[in-house]
């Protein structure tokens, strides 16, 4: 199960837990044991000072925008603590992506647009997919299993 | 390199160069590239060299100048037979660059096209099919 960022919950109660897990969920991110955020964190800093600009790629890259590196910046803080680290990096159309690697067979892609939607591509082994989620600031099933198939 | 006045049509034995500027197109610890370095947007098609006919200090001295030409620090090549493509139903076409002012002189460039267009889940699944065949080599100078 994703940790949500966005908190849906409207009552006191839910608010409260929200605050303590949030709380936690900081605590535990920056524990070099379970936690990878400072590192992401520091990455991601990088590919936006380098991709910010248009034509970053020598081939005509768009720029990444604002929105995109929001919508990044959720979508890591989303991931399971204790979950394999990805790797950032950036789509030629302005999207930032993650990616977990193994091998060259297996390999997961993930976009995440300025338009609230992830793009991902898969190798498992001798199976490939593809597709398309929306992005409600919790990684999708999905996509969590995707990388665990990558890891398996 | 090729002779500019008898292009020959790429042939599926072929080895082809993407050249990469970016940095951000090279896995660190795994040191091969990642699948964004084949992906053509904005463009339609994906810029190619033919390593056919052309020495390796050609191919480098092709990949510079197209550095040079863009401003950029040359990272490495991408190394992918021809086949890596087709067997995607990408066609890859030979485009010889001569004369233009908006792209050094390349008489072995080519165009790998019909990239599904307005799919950017199936580009992106052909970019990891062809990075997997790819092969990471870096400037002599690296």
């Amino acid at each position: 199960m994703s940790h949500a960022v966005i908190m849906r919950g409207v009552s006191d109660e839910a608010k409260d837990i929200a605050s303590a897990d949030y709380s936690s969920r900081c605590f535990m991110d920056e524990s070099s044991a379970v936690g990878f955020g400072q590192i992401l964190r520091g990455e991601l800093a990088d590919v936006w000072g380098e991709c910010r600009r248009a034509d970053w790629d020598g081939y005509d890259a768009l720029p990444v925008s604002w929105r995109a590196l929001r919508n990044m910046y959720v979508f890591l803080q989303a991931l399971p603590l204790g979950f394999p680290r990805p790797t950032i990096g950036a789509d030629p159309n302005g999207h930032l992506s993650v990616e977990w690697y193994r091998n060259p067979r297996r390999v997961l892609s993930v976009a995440v647009s300025d338009d609230d939607l992830l793009h991902y591509a898969a190798l498992l082994g001798p199976n490939k997919t593809c597709g398309t989620e929306t992005f409600y600031g919790e990684v999708p099933e999905s996509i969590l299993s995707l990388v665990r198939r990558v890891y398996s | 390199m090729i002779d500019a006045e008898h292009v020959p049509e790429v042939e599926p034995n072929e080895l082809l160069a993407r050249f990469i500027l970016s940095r951000r197109h090279i896995r660190g610890s795994a040191n091969g590239i990642k699948p964004e370095a084949f992906m053509p947007h904005p463009h339609a098609d994906l810029s190619v060299t033919r390593h056919r006919d052309a020495t390796e200090d050609e191919i480098w001295a092709t990949g510079s100048a197209i550095a040079s030409f863009r401003e950029r620090t040359l990272q490495g090549r991408g190394d992918v037979i021809a086949n890596a493509f087709i067997k995607q139903d990408l066609s890859v076409l030979a485009d010889p660059l001569l004369g233009r002012a908006d792209l050094p002189d390349n008489p072995n460039h080519a165009n790998v096209t019909r990239w599904p267009k307005d799919d950017k889940d199936r580009q992106r699944l052909l970019a990891l099919e062809i990075a997997k065949q790819a092969r990471l080599v870096r400037p002599p100078d690296q």
